[in-house]
């Protein structure tokens, strides 16, 4: 026989109610005949905690002894070794390590105090680094006269003597991939001025016999400004 | 789910600004605490995440702050009938302002804000607008009697007084030519600024007075430069650092 049962399912609203013999939940109306099949079915995990208490306890005792591969207990835990016929091995080198730095002397503490005033900060840009790195060195060599005719100075030390190559050279031995990434094209619309577009340059293959000089290079495009 | 359903989804967006300023809780901790989860998943393989809770709009906010137990226990149970309130674009009243009472039995008194519930338009005077109520009542102990104050709504019952000659006046927004916002009153011109108290916290009166604690740094050690800009890469400095060497030069890359 259909029969409505009424029940208090919390859904997304707190109650139904019942009016006129339709369920209203969270004023959406819907039928059921019978729920009681839902409430008692193997599938319902709905209201119901099962947690650690799913399975017979004769299943559970094996199932922590490893007996059930088929069924493991699930644990978020990373393994440190492998199971080889029936064998555990430790592997050392899957223990995590954890690398703490070494923390004496170092004033910074987990909070900061409310006294601490707002703090804005311009970005750091290649023209202030270079302001930090040359700057008192060309002033020093503009007092004392020792810059040439096109403003190179005369006595460079190391940072001035350094050539494009170079850095690259020293980035790059940290064996980082720094300046590895290719150069954006024009139709790729990055951040690149039109106006100052420069040809890419032509690779160089190693089964190439022609010297670098002896290639043609491709005459450079100027674009109006306006 | 629409876009507009989606923004509310969380009870912190229904909490007011000055009521999270004031608790100076993490945002994540206050959603936490207030919501009320029904019922949620077990974190495994098998189950697909799902969560139950009391939805935003069903919260009815009361003198309690929503993170309280107080709130938890008056908002548990069956889901009540919501209550209107009238969205405000400039909130004008702050805590440690003067304000006039117009209605009820204190009608014309003035007093001090102690307390700004954003999420129902409220203002508490200190003071003003009480009723007494017995605490701690036994068969052989009679309680003890307390008076308590009453919440005054913002839009109707409350009124920010003009400090240059006491009485009521309405208030408006406005820019200085300094660029500063002010509040200016509509009557007589005057600038009405923010008291102090409304920088109060439950952690300190005002910033200035804060007293450092142990797990603090220092505001001197935070506000240190100690960058020193040098022509070397992050990674290089660290090498330096550390002592790393390396002699190997790697060979050129090309993109084609």
């Amino acid at each position: 026989m259909a029969s409505l049962s009424s029940l208090t399912r919390s859904g997304s609203s707190g109650t139904i109610r019942m009016v006129g013999g339709l369920l209203f939940s969270n004023l959406n109306p819907c039928r059921q005949i019978s729920v009681s099949s839902t409430l008692m079915g193997k599938r319902n995990v709905r209201k119901f905690f099962l947690g650690n208490k799913r399975g017979t306890k004769l299943f559970r005792r094996d199932q922590a002894k490893g007996k059930t591969p088929w069924a493991p207990i699930y644990s978020e835990v990373k393994p440190t070794g492998f199971m080889y016929d029936d064998v555990w091995h430790n592997v050392p080198e899957m223990i995590p390590e954890i690398i703490v730095p070494d923390l004496t002397d170092c004033k910074l503490k987990p909070y900061v105090s409310y006294k601490t005033a707002d703090i804005y900060q311009t970005e750091f840009t290649a023209e202030n680094l270079f302001e930090a790195v040359y700057k008192s060195k060309i002033i020093q060599d503009f007092k004392e006269n020792k810059l040439d005719e096109h403003g190179n100075p005369l006595e460079p030390n190391d940072l001035e003597k350094l050539t494009p190559d170079e850095a690259w050279v020293l980035a790059r031995k940290t064996g980082s991939d720094i300046f590895s990434e290719r150069e954006p094209k024009l139709w790729e619309c990055l951040e690149k001025s039109l106006i100052d577009e420069e040809p890419p340059e032509i690779a160089v293959r190693s089964d190439d016999l022609t010297h670098p000089s002896e290639i043609p290079t491709r005459p450079q495009k100027k674009f109006l400004k306006n | 789910m629409r876009f507009s359903v989606r923004l509310y989804c969380s009870v912190t967006k229904r909490i007011g600004e000055l009521t999270k300023q004031y608790a100076n809780l993490p945002e994540k901790y206050i959603e936490r605490a207030t919501e009320q989860v029904e019922w949620k998943t077990p974190n495994r393989i098998n189950y697909l995440p799902r969560t139950v809770k009391k939805q935003p709009w069903q919260f009815r906010f009361t003198t309690n702050r929503p993170w309280s137990d107080e709130f938890r226990r008056q908002n548990e149970g069956f889901v009540r009938r919501p209550v209107f309130v009238e969205p405000i674009k400039e909130w004008m009243i702050y805590r440690g302002d003067r304000v006039e009472v117009l209605v009820g039995r204190d009608r014309g008194k003035q007093g001090i804000v102690s307390q700004v519930i954003q999420e129902r338009n409220w203002v508490i005077v200190a003071g003003l607008n009480t009723h007494h109520r017995r605490m701690g009542a036994r068969k052989d102990y009679p309680g003890m009697i307390i008076k308590s104050e009453a919440p005054l709504l913002v839009t109707t019952q409350v009124a920010l007084v003009d400090p240059s000659d006491n009485k009521l006046t309405k208030v408006e927004w406005r820019y200085t030519e300094d660029g500063e916002r002010v509040r200016v009153s509509l009557r007589t011109g005057r600038i009405i600024p923010v008291p102090h108290a409304a920088e109060e916290t439950m952690d300190y009166k005002s910033r200035k007075a804060y007293v450092e604690t142990d797990k603090d740094t220092p505001a001197a050690v935070v506000e240190a430069i100690t960058y020193e800009p040098k022509l070397k890469t992050f990674e290089m400095e660290i090498m330096e650092e550390m002592g790393i060497k390396e002699d190997r030069v790697p060979k050129k890359t090309y993109w084609y």
